[in-house]
């Protein structure tokens, strides 16, 4: 597989601020690349620079094999689209919307007809063609958007958190078109989200992006379970991050033994454990986990899990559903707390 | 008091019996405001566009310049044209000078201004994404400049009317200019002025309530476009 995208040195500044500091990356054709970070990392703006709406100030981008500049520009949207977070309708019709980009790039008035008639279908809204715009809801704006977007045929899509504003029906809704279009199509796809489980479901690989930089790049399973440093960790919700020591061959932290360590050598690391991958309960958690025994300081709901913070030397926080525990846990309870090695993440 | 009831009794009078010289005033003022507006739009309208459209240097200062202009003396235009159409100005051998034309290319002058920077406030108020979506939809600018200035259609209308207001409503440029001559170059401001300092009320007040009908017009034709403008961004 070629590298569709590739970007090297590219770099934003807005006056004497720097947004994006220089990146290198390249993306393989029909690969989904998530990009996740707080607000204000720079990840719009980076969608924009390769989408070519927004000129870089350094470096070079590649597309399709041809470096972007300010002739090419022209052609190279014409193989790319963009979807923004606030969804864009014009003042009119839902079919007229669709057709606006055919119309950009004067393809006739009745294979326009014929294109936007076949993408309603298949998105199932053929009954919207003729409503205005204006009375779509959230979701169904954003899905004509897309329609608008894939219905130019593009080889490159770029989704600037598409799914912020929507409701979760809504949302996995647009992620299965978003999908669909990958796996039929081979479209490749760059999200921003800030939604880090979306970036799990979608992506066959993550970016962080902090401060206008990346700070890890890899697959899913990489950047969630073995963040590089601890802002990824705490970023991507590894709940549980501790200051400890190697020696003798065990990770340690506040007297508790977290996991033989046996390749790492001795001095201070950082430990991390996901809160969900620790087990709760008031009786002793079989031999095969490493298991400490703690006392519950605050036990709360979150929604359809139970959030329990347990004093075992560290404060561990534990996620568990809800149903399996019941409210059984109270400030004060002695419990156990287990987890398996491989759970814990050393850096 | 007598004098100012006789003549809105005579006013009303002039009015109801469509007198013609007055009929021929006020369609003059019609005529002349009309098309100055309409060739200002046509002009203000895609310069406001690409105003908005391009970032360049010095944008802020030209926007500022824009809205000092709205203020422009209407005398000042006068004396701009009036040294552009005299005989020894560079347009001298038009022969403009004391024409409809002239007034209308006054009140174009004066407009325009107006035009631009309401042009530039209404697209300003769309959202960015906006832009974006129509360059990354491909757009050509002035296809893109198209499709947003369609978006801002009512608060453009808007912007439009209240320049036609204010072209009917100036008498400095046209007076100048114009030369308020009767049958040819009359219209309702300068009429106004002259029968006024004439001591001619009557006809002063029949043609001031005709320019005030028409500015009751123009403020409903604003406010409806404002209300439709208003009702879209809440949706």
């Amino acid at each position: 597989m070629t590298d569709i995208i590739s970007v090297r040195g590219l770099a934003k500044s807005y006056g004497k601020k720097e947004v994006v500091h220089p990146l290198n990356f390249s993306v393989k054709k029909g690969e989904i690349l998530a990009i996740i970070g707080p607000s204000g990392a720079g990840k719009s703006t980076l969608l924009r620079m390769l989408d070519t709406i927004e000129p870089a100030s350094e470096g070079e981008i590649t597309l399709f094999g041809e470096k972007v500049t300010k002739h090419s520009t022209h052609n190279l949207r014409n193989r790319m689209g963009m979807l923004f977070q606030k969804t864009v309708l014009f003042d009119r019709t839902v079919e007229e919307n669709i057709a606006l980009g055919l119309s950009y790039r004067h393809v006739s008035h009745e294979e326009r007809q014929k294109r936007v008639t076949e993408i309603l279908e298949e998105m199932g809204m053929s009954e919207y063609a003729r409503r205005s715009s204006r009375t779509l809801s959230g979701g169904e704006g954003q899905r004509v958007s897309f329609a608008r977007v894939l219905v130019t045929k593009p080889e490159i899509l770029f989704l600037d958190e598409p799914t912020a504003n929507l409701d979760p029906v809504a949302t996995k809704l647009l992620e299965e078109m978003i999908l669909h279009e990958n796996r039929v199509n081979k479209t490749t796809i760059i999200i921003n989200t800030h939604d880090q489980s979306q970036s799990q479901r979608l992506a066959d690989r993550v970016a962080v992006m902090m401060n206008g930089e990346f700070v890890q790049i890899g697959s899913a399973d990489e950047v969630f379970y073995h963040p590089t440093n601890e802002r990824v960790a705490k970023f991507v919700g590894v709940q549980n991050l501790f200051t400890g020591v190697v020696r003798n061959g065990n990770a340690t932290s506040g007297g508790v033994v977290f996991c033989p360590a046996p390749h790492v050598p001795d001095g201070i690391v950082q430990i991390m454990l996901r809160a969900e991958d620790i087990s709760l309960s008031k009786t002793e958690i079989d031999p095969g986990r490493i298991s400490v025994q703690g006392r519950v300081v605050s036990s709360e709901r979150a929604g359809a899990f139970l959030h329990v913070l347990v004093d075992a030397g560290c404060i561990f926080s534990v996620i568990c559903p809800f149903r399996q525990t019941g409210d059984t846990y109270v400030p004060g309870d002695i419990v156990h707390i287990a987890w398996r090695i491989d759970a814990v993440h050393i850096t | 008091m007598g004098e100012i009831t006789d003549g809105f009794l005579e006013a009303i009078t002039l009015i109801v019996t469509m007198n013609p010289e007055l009929m021929e005033i006020a369609g003059r003022s019609l005529y002349v405001s009309s098309i100055a507006t309409l060739v200002a739009a046509l002009i203000a309208i895609p310069i406001g566009a690409v105003i908005y459209y391009y970032d360049f240097r010095g944008k802020r200062t030209v926007i500022n310049l824009v809205q000092t202009l709205y203020a422009l003396p209407t005398v000042i235009v006068g004396l701009l044209v009036y040294l552009l159409v005299s005989n020894s100005g560079p347009l001298g051998s038009l022969k403009l000078l004391y024409t409809v034309n002239a007034m209308i290319i006054a009140q174009v002058i004066l407009v325009s201004p107006l035009i631009v920077g309401l042009a530039i406030a209404a697209l300003s108020g769309l959202d960015k994404e906006m832009k974006y979506t129509t360059m990354a939809l491909n757009a050509r600018a002035y296809r893109a400049m198209m499709t947003l200035v369609r978006e801002t259609k009512f608060a453009i209308l808007s912007a439009v009317v209240l320049a036609f207001g204010r072209a009917i409503a100036e008498v400095g440029a046209v007076m100048m200019v114009g030369g308020n001559i009767r049958h040819f170059t009359r219209t309702l401001t300068t009429a106004i002025t002259l029968n006024t300092s004439m001591g001619e009320f009557s006809t002063s007040i029949a043609l001031g309530i005709i320019l005030l009908t028409i500015a009751l017009i123009v403020n409903f034709g604003v406010n409806f476009f404002q209300h439709y403008n208003g009702r879209m961004k809440d949706d």
